[in-house]
């Protein structure tokens, strides 16, 4: 009996109204549907009983007259339960954040945009602006912009309006004091140089230990997932692509994975082996960036030239392969667009050599270079329970030795023919990261030495329906940064019925605040930097451009706005590509609409 | 009537904001090529320093307004009046006197405590940060600095800068003696210049700009001189006490021998701004006096010793 | 990683050391420019002559980036918003008789946001908008 089929058979025999209820999609996939008096038994036993111990997330449907919730529950070996329920709109659902800390991002997210009523979550929203209107719910399906315009009518006229600035109320400096020994708050973010995308972290300081740190999120929400809704597959291609430009490649896969899941194409062997070499080729330019990124945080600016300028004959390769640097656009539903030609592949193999023989030499100052050991080493340390506990996903997990990558966990795309290592390390602190982000580059290096020399011949894609028959799909794919996971819904039509996208960078954000205690402010933008945060991967729903810079006139961050940005942009998690347009404000002591601002 | 000159123009204010100005260019210029890339052109620190004198002044609300002003002024005027009792290409500086050191050494501490003072009184969370890392700072570099440039008074037997240029020059090669001084100096005159890698009080990543968060338009532009002045001036009080060779030659040779000193110590602290990587202020107070300061003293020791041995 | 590393500090001294002597990474653009593939995307071209008017490509397009003008009998005539278009190149795959084209131009800024809209005529000529 295949491992599947042994799940499915314990479910049913727990529980007699599931009897034949749980479907088996595919080799790691399990659906089940329950209603929702029975939700918390049935969650409890995948849980506890079936270990299940990871929350993929939570995705949220509007299904008429009520709503559905489908929690994605894995374990470790890959296999996923799916488990669908569905409850009148306006009826309130318990929270499972007991289970799983994690999932009160996830439930505040279907707070905001469906308009689920979960009980028991801290304050703080995620991922609306502020001063969003009461009651719009943007992913519902009678919502659109329209609406929106009207809730924001009266902002747009210039009234004034009371809104509450970040996490918490933000005092002005002559409110502390150094004499007394009270915790001083600190704003970082949302615009801050050590942030390349804006979000914000209330940091409370006793000196310069930090004491607490609350996390504000959703400033680069764009509204794709809705926008996927109203664009037929073949668009929709592109537009998931451009949630990340550093992960673009990682999201147009698995969206084009789920969509070929549904339609039950088969995708030939050839199309297999060119996203995965496009696929590691993204990866080894992504950690690269990385590397350059944690050296200009710790102020070792040379590392960021050096990685960067390697990184630069990367995407020259990318270019000529996909034909462009970063959004290569070499997925479409069936298969890729362009074909690997012989002249390009002894190119590839030189550029590689030479990158292997620069990522050793970055290997050794690693391990030898004694200023970048001490401001890495003992630096945002996660044990390895807490990794279970929070969910983290990626490198930051392997960093604490849990051996996570769906690569090895639930192969895609042509990796169950290569093989490869799965990098992990014992230190458990930021050390620990950079150590299994360098070694996965070798690894990578291998990986694109092996398709390349065992790239099957053949078509490079099927031909796809434009209508994709009815049905859903999970497609998880190990981005840069972690398990980026795509849930997509087809009811039959030419356009989706539902895209849900979790990016990497939210499982990790929860361990952020945990990472954090007790270290020194000198520590922040490290630890951040080393979850390798794509905020853009992260936010995606509609902002509309006029609340986004009128906020920011209202909100006049005063202080943090005067600051000259002299010495130089910062790090790269992401190229900013999609960061906030928000209006330049002028400089000066009183906001954009004159008076003085509180 | 000379005296003027000599203040204004040379080699006073005039002639070390030009090496002031041609030093932060030589210096970033190094930094790109060694990190591979082109640099600025030999003009952009001028560039600089004339666009920030053509910006508008933005001050803070709640700043105390004549501390912010006065900060930068006493910073710039304090690294130039340092510079009048260094030796520089001949025996005697413009002005000396017995103790002169010391004045130079408590001269060249007002710009750290200008930056503190500038900080605090923004009244801004980050420059409040950077101001108070500034002074920690402080407690860390100056006392290995103090007790390095010691080091050869003491075998100089004087406390005048001059009369040590001229106990040096009589005993050609002692300053070889004092070569682990160099070091111990160098690695401190990079935590007075807020350098790579003790440039916390001005972590860019972390708190924006430290201290001089607030600060724009014609007062950035007398600081960001003053550091460049500044690093002029340590550089000089370095070669003078450490490389004290040289100075008895004719005057054109003499002054470019002196720039060939000074730029070769500007040169390495470029290079130390480039293959380290910044320290947090605990690592730098720890690596100081667990490691910087015992070499100073050390190299006291030895002075002492030689010097029982030479004079005695 | 199992060879003796001796921690010390400055371990780039000589890596760094040997890049003064190289040429700089820098290209000097404006004025070097650098040569890109041939499969990059950049402006698309049309032409008129082989389009039979199927509509496929503004169909597929994911930016409402092109439309097409029928100008007369199979005449057809291609508005391109370079300001719309994200370079994807969807259009030249779905379009079935190779009626477009993708160059590597890609200097295509303007100051007016009006000059980025390029008709291309069925006489084969251009004009922007």
């Amino acid at each position: 009996m295949s491992e599947a089929e042994v799940v499915k058979q314990k479910i049913e025999q727990k529980f007699n109204f599931l009897k034949d209820a749980v479907k088996i999609q595919r080799e790691k996939r399990l659906w089940v549907e329950v209603n929702y008096e029975k939700f918390a038994e049935v969650f409890d036993f995948a849980v506890k009983q079936l270990d299940f111990s990871f929350l993929s997330t939570i995705s949220g449907l509007d299904e008429g007259a009520d709503l559905g919730y489908i929690y994605h529950l894995a374990q470790g070996s890959g296999m996923m339960l799916n488990i669908k329920t569905k409850l009148q709109k306006d009826s309130p659902i318990k929270t499972i954040s007991s289970y799983f800390p994690c999932a009160i991002i996830y439930e505040k997210e279907l707070i905001d945009l469906l308009g689920a009523k979960v009980s028991g979550l801290p304050e703080g929203r995620y991922p609306l602006p502020d001063d969003w209107p009461e009651g719009q719910y943007p992913l519902r399906k009678d919502w659109n912009q329209d609406v929106l315009k009207d809730g924001i009518k009266g902002i747009m006229e210039g009234e004034n309006i009371e809104i509450p600035i970040g996490p918490q109320q933000f005092k002005g400096p002559t409110s502390f004091s150094i004499s007394k020994r009270e915790d001083v708050t600190i704003p970082i973010g949302p615009q801050h140089p050590a942030l390349k995308e804006p979000e914000s972290f209330s940091v409370a300081l006793r000196g310069e230990k930090i004491t607490s740190v609350k996390l504000r999120l959703g400033y680069n929400h764009r509204g794709i997932e809705k926008g996927c809704e109203q664009r037929s597959y073949v668009q929709d291609v592109y537009l998931v692509e451009r949630i990340c430009g550093i992960c673009s490649h990682a999201h147009s896969t698995a969206f084009v994975q789920a969509v070929e899941e549904i339609a039950n194409l088969q995708v030939p062997k050839r199309a297999l082996y060119i996203r995965t070499l496009v696929a590691e080729l993204e990866r080894v330019h992504s950690h690269l960036l990385w590397l350059g990124v944690a050296g200009h945080e710790i102020g070792f600016d040379t590392l960021l030239m050096y990685s960067w300028r390697d990184r630069e004959s990367v995407m020259d390769i990318l270019a000529m392969l996909t034909g462009n640097r970063v959004n290569y656009g070499i997925n479409t539903i069936g298969g890729v667009r362009r074909d690997v030609t012989a002249e390009q592949i002894p190119q590839i193999l030189k550029v590689i050599d030479t990158l292997e023989e620069q990522t050793k030499y970055y290997i050794q100052l690693a391990f030898e270079e004694v200023t970048l050991i001490q401001r890495l080493s003992g630096v945002g340390k996660l044990s390895t329970e807490d990794v279970l506990r929070l969910g983290a996903v990626g490198p930051t997990a392997r960093a604490s030795s849990v051996p996570r990558d769906v690569r090895k966990d639930d192969p895609y795309a042509a990796y169950a023919d290569i093989s490869f290592n799965v990098v992990t390390d014992h230190h458990n602190d930021v050390y620990g990261r950079t150590i299994v982000r360098m070694g996965e580059l070798m690894e990578s290096y291998s990986m694109i030495r092996q398709a390349l020399k065992d790239l099957p011949d053949g078509p490079i894609a099927v031909r796809a329906p434009r209508k994709i028959p009815a049905g859903e799909a999970v497609s998880r794919y190990e981005a840069p940064r972690g398990e980026d996971m795509h849930y997509v819904k087809s009811n039959g039509g030419e356009n989706p019925e539902r895209v849900k996208v979790r990016a990497p960078t939210l499982a990790n954000t929860q361990a952020i605040s945990k990472m954090l205690e007790d270290r020194y402010l000198a520590d922040l933008p490290i630890v951040v930097a080393a979850i390798d945060p794509c905020f853009s991967c992260t936010d995606r729903l509609i902002s509309v451009v006029d609340l986004e810079s009128e906020k920011k006139g209202i909100m006049n961050w005063r202080d943090l706005r005067n600051y000259s940005v002299e010495w130089y942009k910062k790090r790269g998690v992401d190229f900013s590509r999609m960061s906030s347009r928000g209006g330049s404000l002028p400089a000066g002591r009183h906001g954009a609409f004159g008076g003085k601002m509180k | 009537m000379t005296a003027l000159f000599n203040i204004f123009i040379f080699p006073g204010f005039l002639f070390l904001s030009v090496i002031g100005l041609f030093a932060e260019y030589f210096d970033r210029k190094l930094y790109a090529r060694l990190q591979n890339r082109v640099g600025p052109p030999w003009f952009q620190p001028l560039a600089d320093f004339i666009k920030l004198l053509g910006k508008e002044d933005v001050v803070p609300e709640e700043a105390d307004r004549r501390m912010f002003d006065l900060a930068p002024v006493f910073a710039l005027t304090a690294a130039i009046t340092a510079f009048f009792y260094i030796p520089l290409w001949s025996i005697n500086a413009l002005y000396s006197f017995n103790a002169d050191l010391i004045v130079v050494l408590y001269l060249l501490t007002i710009p750290t405590l200008t930056f503190f003072l500038g900080g605090w009184y923004s009244r801004s969370l980050f420059s409040t940060i950077g101001a108070v890392r500034s002074i920690t700072q402080l407690f860390a570099y100056e006392i290995p600095l103090f007790i390095s440039l010691l080091a050869p008074a003491i075998l100089a037997n004087t406390w005048s800068l001059s009369e040590m240029a001229a106990f040096y020059t009589e005993h050609p090669f002692y300053w070889i003696f004092n070569l682990i001084g160099f070091g111990v100096a160098l690695i401190a005159l990079l935590g007075k210049l807020e350098r790579v890698p003790f440039d916390i009080p001005e972590a860019e990543t972390e708190i924006v700009a430290g201290s001089f968060t607030e600060y724009s338009g014609r007062l950035l532009a007398y600081f960001r001189m003053a550091i460049d002045i500044e690093t002029v001036v340590g550089a000089s009080l370095l070669a003078a006490v450490f490389l004290p060779f040289g100075l008895g030659l004719h005057p054109t040779l003499g002054f470019i021998l002196y720039l060939i000193k000074i730029f070769f110590i500007i040169g390495l602290l470029a290079l130390f701004r480039t293959v380290f990587a910044r320290l947090r202020i605990d690592q730098m107070i720890e690596f100081c006096w667990k490691y910087v300061a015992p070499i100073a003293f050390l190299q006291v020791l030895i002075n002492l010793i030689l010097k029982g041995f030479i004079l005695g | 990683m199992k060879k003796k590393h001796w921690i010390r500090p400055g371990k780039m001294i000589e890596f760094v050391l040997q890049s003064l002597f190289k040429k700089p990474a820098t290209v000097n653009y404006p004025f070097e420019k650098m040569k890109m593939p041939e499969r990059f995307r950049g402006k698309l071209k049309f032409y008129p002559e082989k389009c039979i008017g199927c509509l496929l490509c503004v169909k597929d397009c994911p930016a409402n980036a092109i439309t097409i003008k029928k100008v007369g009998e199979k005449k057809f005539e291609a508005e391109i918003d370079l300001g719309k278009c994200v370079y994807c190149a969807q259009c030249v795959d779905s379009c079935p008789k190779k009626a477009l084209e993708i160059t590597p131009e890609f200097e295509l800024a303007q100051i007016d946001r009006n000059k980025l809209k390029i008709t291309f005529h069925a006489d084969s000529s251009q004009t922007k908008a």
